[in-house]
């Protein structure tokens, strides 16, 4: 049994590991969920194949609630993994990664109840389920059709673990504040909250108050036009006289402006019609993005 | 003779999609046997979360034989046509016969073309199913360009002769394998089962913890709630949607009872209802004493080694979490409402989205309230109290909890409103209006409530016909069928004297209006049908009629269909068919301008006189009838002049040398014809 938030890291990692994923390490921007990272959204395009987990951090700005809801967070960290082609065997495969983390299913209630997936933004869909375990959604579960409007084939399976609810669950703890982040007979012993209470309250005010909103309405033109730009590049790199299509660097400039469009739905400054401008102006970064990953090397 | 079992075996398919599967493989499989002429006695489906199933009784071992005709190239094509034609049959020019067919005479041979056996029949029919299935939500997955609902993992298919021997048919599919064996439920007792015949299939199945048949599974939670609920006084509270749902998440189901934390018991009984079955698809059980929703059945697919005690721990604890969440929102809410009162949530309806071409909810309630004020005059209806209605019938969509817990809407809107101490129409309305939901939703029944009911329906339709946002084959994303639909019962069901024709040309342009008008009484037509009104009551009715006034159609329809049964209405076709079948004949043969008013000196003949003096009562008669409303009147003074058209053709002859004459005796057929068709399209009538 595991004994804290992240021994069960450690433990998925293990798992997923001896499954031949590769074990990479969290993005580095802002993203509102794991399905952001590179190594999904981009990843998913293509013919190769590709077995991947790992950590993310996500931020939601809108769930922010000062650090005193029991189960809401606008900061919290998702467990991701990818398998590209989906294996014929995938859901044993994500069954026994529970019992890896100490689920004993001799008394506990897996269903897989329906839930198709569809990220706006992203310009993705794919069908699958929410994963219950008594009664408790512990994933995410979905098999890839579309990402940036193109066709996934092969289809691409992801399993996205809510960390901090699964570790309750694991736990047996019900604020989540309260969860052991390391083990609680260690030397030093911590709690989740120890760790983010006080940061959960800051960006809780920050997010829905404070959040300059002109510098925001222009960080997400900025970051529009530098993505285009990036992309409309001649593909003939004139100092190398290599063909060098700059896929990633412009596909960080969507995520950034995906995060500020976050950041001002959170603020309340968008309207109704404007939401769905914004959403379509985010869309159509990331499938020019996926188109441009499409035509080079890696797709 | 033998048994057939056809199982697709895959990932969870999703409950509500369950019901069309099992109906769609039974119509598909029928159809494929008939088509192909392969005997049955009985064919059954069965769905689970992970199966879609199908079992065939006393099938044929193989298909009759029988004799196909070819046609080849016509007489006196080429001779090497006609030996081609021979050849691709491997027989010889001589045995060739001539036959003659509409377009010519060709050349023919017979051909003996053998039954084919079962097992082809059944890899053809399987093969095309697993290909084409009607999903109305499929995918791939891994490789494959395979679509199924969720990945298909393997397919079960097996023929049975009799108790010891049986066949697996292989159906050769590249992206998946047919398999020898199924499987047992894939948490309890995973392991392969390979049936000996029908039954055994079943026995197993059950033995290694899955229940095909889904009532059966049904059963079994009804009886074991029951069960539990034996000394609790309690009872749960129906939902046949919920049940079904679970009865499809479940291939073993286990029933559990919870309770409910004492700190939630005082929040609405909606709210716990609502939070309970969507997020945890749990039952909501009542205490009949002190009628509040006190605890819960939630079914496991599950059979725990510690009796369940972890997973309705589990369950509970992931309930008080979203209780707690829930009544956090209440009570925020309830501060709103006590402070400053239900109408503050309206002006907050200005920051959601209705439609992004139409404009904000609070735009929508404005015009709500401004239809609500023409409705409310036409019906009497007292219109202060439905304007303040209409500006609080959507004023619960930004409260906390419909923001959550969006089916509550309208009824957390009433909760509020009654808190408030806000008069008891008033906050009814904010719940009824949505009424009818379901095709078998009663309608609202209190003036105010049909008020705006009806403006909110006018509105939606009005709206989306004015951004060109039709329903369009299956699509129907703003349930528009469903508003017309809920239109027409409430002006019907309530009898109302309406005209929504009138206020709907007010609001559109005129091609848009008929369009809308045409759209309403399609689905008018659809309500009569079921209603058992023939399609030829409707077309006398309806036929190049404007649904101005659905409830008088209603109303005369009723009416034409008890006459039908009468004696007098043979008198009256009888009046109606000589004038009109001499006015059709003479119509189409010549271009006479043809009037309703017929002169009473080029009359030549009494009975000509007599007739036109009657049709004058008559007139007189159905047009007071009509401004009655009275159809039934109508309809027998419309039945009184038949005496008086028996003579009329008795003794008077239509044609006449002089053209005027003429004329003016079809004028008085016109007048007939004129005057029946104010009631109804008599001709459209079967007798």
């Amino acid at each position: 049994m595991p004994y804290s938030f992240q021994d069960i890291i450690h433990k998925l990692s293990d798992y997923w590991s001896s499954e031949g994923c590769i074990i990479l390490q969290p993005y580095d921007l802002e993203v509102g969920a794991g399905t952001f990272h590179p190594a999904t959204t981009l990843r998913a395009l293509g013919k190769k194949n590709w077995q991947a987990a790992y950590v993310q951090p996500s931020r939601r700005p809108t769930d922010g609630r000062y650090g005193e809801n029991p189960n809401r967070l606008q900061h919290f960290y998702q467990y991701q993994v990818i398998l590209k082609p989906s294996p014929y065997e995938i859901q044993e495969l994500y069954l026994n990664s529970l019992r890896a983390i100490g689920i004993n299913f001799k008394n506990h209630d897996i269903r897989f109840v329906e839930d198709d997936w569809e990220s706006p933004t992203l310009g993705a869909w794919g069908l699958g389920w929410e994963v219950w375990c008594d009664g408790m959604e512990v994933s995410q579960f979905t098999y890839f059709q579309q990402v940036g409007g193109i066709d996934c084939n092969p289809v691409t399976g992801e399993l996205t673990y809510g960390l901090e609810r699964i570790a309750m669950f694991v736990l047996g703890v019900d604020n989540v504040m309260n969860l052991p982040f390391n083990d609680p007979k260690s030397l030093y012993p911590k709690k989740y909250g120890d760790v983010f209470q006080q940061s959960e309250r800051e960006y809780s005010r920050w997010n829905f108050d404070i959040a300059n909103q002109e510098l925001l309405l222009h960080h997400f033109s900025d970051y529009e036009k530098e993505c285009v730009r990036i992309l409309s590049q001649p593909k003939i790199d004139p100092q190398t006289g290599m063909s060098i299509i700059m896929v990633q660097p412009a596909y960080d400039y969507c995520i950034k402006a995906s995060h500020i469009f976050n950041l001002l739905d959170s603020r309340g400054v968008i309207s109704p019609t404007e939401r769905q401008n914004y959403i379509s102006r985010v869309r159509n970064l990331a499938k020019s993005c996926a188109e441009a990953y499409i035509m080079s090397e890696e797709g | 003779m033998s048994d057939l079992i056809l199982e697709f075996y895959s990932e969870e398919i999703p409950s509500r999609m369950q019901k069309k599967a099992s109906i769609d493989l039974k119509d598909i499989f029928t159809e494929g046997l008939v088509d192909a002429g392969l005997d049955y006695y009985k064919i059954e489906t069965f769905v689970t979360p992970r199966r879609l199933a199908l079992i065939v009784k006393g099938l044929s071992n193989s298909s009759k034989s029988y004799f196909e005709e070819k046609r080849g190239p016509r007489v006196g094509s080429p001779e090497k046509a006609i030996e081609g034609f021979a050849r691709s049959l491997s027989i010889d020019k001589s045995s060739l016969f001539i036959k003659k067919e509409k377009k010519g005479d060709f050349y023919f041979h017979k051909v003996h073309q053998k039954g084919n056996s079962a097992k082809e029949i059944i890899v053809k029919i399987s093969t095309d199913i697993i290909s084409n299935f009607p999903w109305k939500k499929s995918m791939r997955w891994g490789e494959g360009n395979l679509r199924w609902v969720r990945p298909l993992k393997f397919v079960y298919c097996a023929l049975f002769e009799n108790d010891t021997s049986f066949e697996i048919i292989d159906l050769r599919l590249k992206e998946i394998s047919s398999v020898n064996f199924t499987l047992g439920h894939y948490m309890i007792s995973s392991k392969k089962i390979f049936p000996k015949n029908v039954n055994d299939y079943l026995k197993q199945l059950v033995e290694n913890k899955v229940i095909l048949d889904k009532s059966e599974r049904k059963k079994i939670i009804v009886n074991s709630y029951k069960k539990l609920l034996i000394n609790e006084n309690s009872c749960v509270i129906d939902d046949e949607d919920l049940i079904d749902e679970i009865v499809g998440l479940v291939e073993w189901p286990v029933v559990f009872l919870g309770y409910i934390d004492e700190e939630f018991l005082t929040l609405p009984k909606e709210i716990l209802q609502v939070t309970m079955k969507e997020h945890q698809k749990f039952i909501s059980v009542i205490n009949k004493e002190t009628e509040v929703i006190d605890k819960f059945i939630v079914v496991a697919n599950m059979l725990a080694e510690d009796g369940g005690e972890a997973i309705l721990r589990g369950n509970s604890r992931v309930l008080r979490s979203r209780l707690k969440d829930a009544k956090f929102f209440f009570e925020n809410d309830i501060k709103v409402i006590e402070k400053k009162g239900l109408s503050s949530f309206t002006n907050n309806l200005n920051k959601v989205t209705f439609h992004n071409k139409i404009g904000s909810q609070l735009d929508r309630v404005n015009n709500i309230e401004e239809i609500s004020q023409k409705i409310s005059k036409l019906l009497g209806v007292d219109n202060s109290k439905c304007r303040i209605a209409a500006r609080l019938c959507k004023a619960d969509l930004v409260t906390q909890v419909v923001s959550e817990l969006p089916e509550l809407q309208g009824v957390v809107g009433k909760i509020y409103a009654d808190h408030e101490g806000i008069d008891h129409v008033i906050s009814d309305s904010i719940r009824e209006h949505y009424l009818p939901i379901k095709l078998n939703d009663r309608v609202p029944s209190q003036s105010i409530s049909i008020v705006i009911a009806i403006s909110d329906r006018i509105n939606s339709l009005i709206s989306f016909w004015k951004i060109k946002e039709k329903p369009t084959g299956s699509k129907d994303p703003f349930a528009l069928r469903r508003s017309a639909i809920g239109l027409i019962r409430i002006i019907i069901e309530n009898k109302l004297d309406i005209n929504i024709g009138k206020l709907i040309s007010s609001k559109l342009d005129n091609r848009d209006s008929n369009d809308l008008i045409k759209f309403l009484e399609d689905r008018f037509r659809v309500y009569l049908l079921e209603k058992d009104f023939d399609h030829d009551l409707l077309e006398s009715c309806l036929q190049f009629s404007n649904l101005n006034n659905p409830y008088l159609i209603y109303l005369k329809i009723q009416s034409i269909k008890e006459f039908k049964k009468t004696d007098e209405f043979k008198k009256l076709m009888n009046s109606y068919k000589r004038p009109i079948n001499i006015l059709n004949a003479e119509e189409k043969k010549n271009n006479y301008v043809l009037s309703d008013a017929p002169s009473k000196e080029l009359f030549e003949k009494n009975d000509e006189i007599v007739l036109y003096k009657k049709l004058i009562e008559v007139e007189s008669e159905v047009s007071d009838a009509l401004e009655k409303h009275d159809f039934k009147l109508a309809l027998q003074s419309l039945s009184n002049f038949d005496d008086e058209i028996e003579n009329f053709f008795k003794n008077v002859v239509i044609s006449s040398d002089k053209t005027n004459i003429k004329i003016n005796r079809l004028n008085l057929c016109y007048k007939i014809r004129k005057l029946m068709h104010s009631v109804a399209y008599f001709g459209q009538l079967n007798l």
